[in-house]
């Protein structure tokens, strides 16, 4: 199993075909810790929530940073889905809170 | 038409960067004698007639009190004993001291003549404080249908986007794209990323959850966001240390923001309406670590007067007990916790602490692109995955504990199972991790 990259607990899959479907434009998105340390995709990006899933589509190279710890992910243009690791919770298996 | 910066101007931006994030940091008092006559000149500037009513509080908690209290007119006679008993005495009487006092002049002579026949006739006989306290909540109760109404409508519409328009069509027609994108990511962004990520957005997540903690019947304290960070305003939506760069930078016709500039340097959140301006002070305390994240390993990272608390650990927001006492956590408490709370509490009470306390053993090591990979098994049978993190921005290279399933028998295979999921959404069972713990990542930070 391959994966384009792990930042901290989030897990960017690249995707080899394209999203489908309508996507919403963003700036600077905030994809997960939100209300810890962000980590924050630089720039204009276009997404869609799909369930657990984010879905990016990225026009232009740009990277994911991290407040204050991870260091930055570089993230060419290309479409991405990313979602958080799991762990082993008292009622199951769940996403990382972040 | 501005098209390059040279060295001195190159300067300006840089002390620019450090005048606001010094600004955003600022525990002095507020001035609010000179935080007013900015905001009011600032309405002014805009066309528009200031306030009638400022209120001063302590912080944005006691802020956010007050605006409720206005807004659903439960400050009469009948509910204020109850309202009493859920509110700080404190604030209640902030705000109806306040509100009083300024309205004196405003509202109509009968509601004055009739406040002072009352006070009359009671004050002949024995003055009780109760009876103040009714003669005042009446005078407040008629005062705040004037101005009830008045806190849900703000001015940002018109004055905020007003001034930002004003500026930006300056800014545009005097600085090229080039230029413009460079203030923005020498000075905007970066106070935005140390004021705003750092600080500000901390408390407003404290005050958020206070607000979904309070449980008051009788004053529901409304969530409603400043339309002015003051202090922190420097990378705020306004962008002031932006503006302020580019009206120091030379672009001409920019003083319409000369106002908010100056309010920023004297006062903490505002929420701001057409009659009214609730002004909040700045934080009492704010420490950072050495990469300016709030952080206090023994008391409060940040506080108010109005005793607002932000407990934090390295720029993670903590329940204050992770600070104060994380070697009373239980094994079950500790499991409960969010992922990076677990791991300021590791970090905080040592993770051998961690290890012991959770009765532990190890049951394989692995290693895999230079990191290792420890499973640990647990005297209840739970079993976490000890991780060795990549080297961090400030050079350290932390582990952390996470819980896996208890089916999976190697390091190896608890790494997979973290991440393996197919494409259809299905995560992998702890037998298919051990069966094939083959795991590429292309980056890993």
């Amino acid at each position: 199993m391959k994966i384009f990259a792990l930042q901290g607990d989030q897990i960017i899959r690249k995707l080899d075909r394209g999203i489908a479907g309508n996507l919403e434009s963003a700036t600077n998105l905030v994809i997960a810790g939100s209300h810890s340390s962000p980590h924050t995709i630089r720039g204009n990006v276009l997404m869609r929530m799909d369930g657990d899933v984010l879905l990016v589509r990225v026009e232009l190279d740009t990277t994911i940073e991290h407040a204050g710890r991870h260091q930055n992910t570089v993230l060419p243009a290309g479409d991405y889905e990313i979602f958080s690791q799991r762990e082993r919770g008292g009622n199951g298996d769940h996403a990382v809170e972040d | 038409m501005l098209t390059k910066l040279g060295g001195r101007q190159l300067e300006l931006l840089t002390s620019k960067r450090d005048e606001w994030i010094k600004i955003g940091s600022s525990t002095e008092r507020m001035n609010f004698p000179a935080a007013r006559a900015a905001i009011e000149r600032g309405y002014r500037n805009a066309g528009k007639n200031p306030p009638k009513i400022f209120l001063r509080l302590d912080g944005p908690w006691h802020a956010l009190i007050a605006r409720s209290l206005i807004a659903s007119g439960k400050i009469g006679a009948q509910v204020i004993a109850q309202v009493r008993a859920q509110v700080s005495d404190q604030v209640l009487d902030q705000v109806l001291t306040q509100v009083r006092d300024q309205v004196s002049g405003q509202v109509s002579g009968q509601v004055i003549a009739q406040v002072r026949d009352q006070v009359r006739d009671q004050v002949s006989g024995q003055v009780s404080g109760q009876v103040i306290a009714q003669v005042r909540a009446q005078v407040i109760a008629q005062v705040s249908d004037q101005v009830r109404d008045q806190v849900s409508a703000q001015v940002s519409g018109q004055v905020r986007d007003q001034v930002l328009d004003q500026m930006s069509a300056q800014v545009d027609a005097q600085v090229s794209a080039q230029v413009s994108a460079q203030v923005i990511a020498q000075v905007r962004d970066q106070v935005r990323d140390q004021v705003r990520a750092q600080v500000s957005d901390q408390v407003l997540d404290q005050v958020i959850a206070q607000v979904d903690d309070q449980v008051s019947a009788q004053v529901d304290v409304e969530l409603q966001y400043p339309n002015f960070y003051g202090s922190h305003e420097g990378g705020w939506w306004w962008g002031l240390s932006y503006y302020e760069t580019m009206r120091d930078l030379g672009v001409t016709d920019a003083s319409c923001m000369d106002p908010w500039f100056d309010a920023a340097r004297e006062c903490g959140w505002c929420w701001i309406y057409w009659d009214i301006a609730i002004v909040s002070d700045r934080p009492s305390m704010c420490l950072l670590d050495d990469r300016g994240r709030l952080h206090c390993s023994g008391g409060p990272a940040l506080e108010y007067l109005d005793g607002t608390q932000v407990w934090a650990w390295h720029g993670v927001r903590v329940p204050k007990r992770v600070i104060l006492e994380p070697k009373s956590y239980s094994s079950e408490e500790y499991r409960s916790l969010p992922a990076e709370h677990r791991r300021s509490l590791g970090e905080h009470a040592g993770w051998s602490w961690v290890l012991d306390m959770l009765g532990s053993s190890p049951v394989s090591v692995s290693i895999a692109d230079g990191l290792s990979y420890e499973l640990i098994r647990c005297s209840d049978g739970s079993q976490y995955l000890r991780m060795q993190s990549p080297i961090l921005q400030d050079g350290s290279q932390p582990s952390y504990l996470e819980p896996v399933h208890e089916g999976l028998k190697t390091a190896a295979g608890a790494r997979k199972w973290r991440v393996a999921r197919d494409s259809d959404g299905r995560w992998w069972t702890p037998e298919e991790c051990e069966s094939d713990p083959s795991l590429s990542l292309g980056q890993h930070t």
